[in-house]
């Protein structure tokens, strides 16, 4: 999806806010690419990479989160908000989870029943016309994609950069879905350092996964494991689907 | 006479009253009847099949279950299971490490989500055809409804036109109360109504709203 595409004016600002947020250099297009200034986005990012599993689904979920905080508290009176909610009838099956677990704070917690008071009257209106109307083109959806396509670009842009390998090699990389896009889109040396990087990744989370199966036949329970090969199991199943959005609950 | 009698008398068998005996919980019946299927059949896989050839080649294909489903397979927490099919998965994805266009892409469906849309058409048009049923009725109209996506699939599969308005007549009503919980929860956070007592169908409310629009529950 190109950038602003099937996003409402409100949407669009609020990506811009965002990414300004998370990344100065690339919200702007005529900023040369490549990796010349470690810009304050850079930065953050490199914060997600400190964290462990894919430093793409934490950033977007980080934000997701931040959209959720500013949405459901500071915009439920915005038509530019409501509006495009009124059409889509709420968010998609994943998107409404991450709704319902960050509702749980009692101020966002009224802006989501009001909002979803309101497309309740929605649904209600078709339902007396004897029409029924599914849900469609999530909001969060649109603004999940803008998120990822700048994350993406970022890794391509400073792969070649050392500090950034160096950082790079230390994290746990990103997830399958992500790899995949990433090196549809690097090139050349980028593309070279993404793929041999990812194997090794890949290779000593097979060694770690080993161990913990081995570790669990009955001759070996014994012997300890250590925290990656204890983690392995999650660690490898979020590493083909992604991290979850609600990390600390699915973690728990 | 007895004979045709007969023939007009439609045998009801399991499926139409787990979903009668659904109708008596909370969420959407049908919503309920597939988690509790999705809840089998991965326990299923986790503690009997795990070994099975056939199985490991189809869950390579799919590289394991889509993201829900994944996430649901981690609440069961079988961690060994997961282990095995998971280090079978990887190592399929590590033979073909190229870097190609076609590289980490499931080449089918997820498993779960596969079973989950059969089960989900038998639940469809077991509910279609026993909407005449007295005994069905009765339980619907107690019931909390069907989802959206689910009244949406019912609503398309019902051919008769007086179905199709009794079961949207029904879910209007579902859905008036459910918004007028939802109107007195956030009347009652006004400083105003504040001694008002906050009920506890008031109160889950909002999970009740998300979960009837798009089906979810945890």
């Amino acid at each position: 999806m190109r950038r602003g595409d099937k996003l409402s004016d409100w949407d669009k600002r609020l990506v811009d806010k965002i990414l300004d947020f998370i990344s100065d250099a690339f919200s702007k297009d005529d900023q040369p690419r490549g990796p010349r200034i470690k810009f304050v986005g850079y930065q953050e990012f490199m914060d997600f990479l400190k964290q462990p599993g894919c430093a793409v689904c934490r950033l977007i979920n980080a934000s997701l989160r931040h959209y959720i905080s500013v949405a459901f508290v500071e915009d439920i009176t915005n038509p530019e908000f409501r509006a495009p909610l009124r059409t889509s009838l709420g968010y998609c099956r994943s998107h409404s989870r991450l709704v319902r677990v960050f509702s749980a704070g009692k101020l966002r917690r009224i802006g989501v029943a009001i909002v979803y008071e309101d497309l309740l009257s929605c649904v209600e209106q078709s339902l007396d016309q004897n029409i029924v109307r599914l849900p469609a083109d999530c909001p969060m959806c649109g603004f999940e994609t803008e998120l990822e396509s700048y994350a993406l670009t970022l890794i391509c842009d400073y792969a070649n950069d050392v500090e950034f390998q160096t950082h790079y090699q230390r994290s746990a990389g990103v997830c399958l879905p992500h790899l995949q896009k990433l090196l549809g889109q690097a090139n050349g040396a980028a593309r070279s350092f993404l793929l041999t990087d990812h194997r090794r990744k890949l290779e000593r989370l097979m060694t770690y996964l080993g161990e913990s199966i081995r570790k669990n036949g009955y001759q070996f329970r014994a012997e300890p494991m250590t925290d990656e090969e204890k983690n392995s199991w999650t660690t490898a199943l979020y590493f083909i689907v992604g991290e979850p959005e609600f990390l600390n609950a699915a973690r728990s | 006479m007895e004979l045709i009698k007969r023939k007009h008398h439609k045998e009801k068998f399991s499926t139409y009253f787990d979903l009668r005996d659904a109708c008596a919980q909370n969420r959407c019946p049908v919503c309920r009847l597939l988690d509790r299927g999705t809840e089998r059949s991965m326990e299923n896989l986790l503690y009997e099949n795990v070994n099975d050839g056939g199985i490991r080649a189809r869950l390579r294909k799919s590289l394991g279950f889509c993201k829900e489903h994944a996430l649901f397979l981690i609440k069961i927490g079988d961690t060994l299971g997961i282990a095995i099919i998971y280090q079978d998965i990887l190592r399929s994805i590590l033979k073909s490490y190229t870097g190609e266009p076609s590289f980490g892409l499931p080449t089918a469906q997820c498993p779960v989500c596969e079973l989950r849309s059969k089960n989900e058409r038998g639940l469809i048009d077991t509910l279609v055809e026993y909407l005449d049923d007295s005994e069905m009725k009765s339980a619907l109209e107690k019931s909390e409804g069907v989802c959206l996506p689910h009244l949406y699939h019912l609503w398309q599969a019902c051919k008769d036109s007086s179905k199709r308005e009794w079961i949207t007549d029904l879910h209007a009503q579902i859905l008036r109360k459910l918004r007028a919980r939802l109107s007195s929860y956030v009347r009652k956070q006004d400083v105003q109504f504040q001694n008002e007592r906050v009920t506890d169908a008031e109160q889950t409310s909002c999970e009740e709203a998300i979960s009837f629009l798009t089906g979810t529950n945890a």
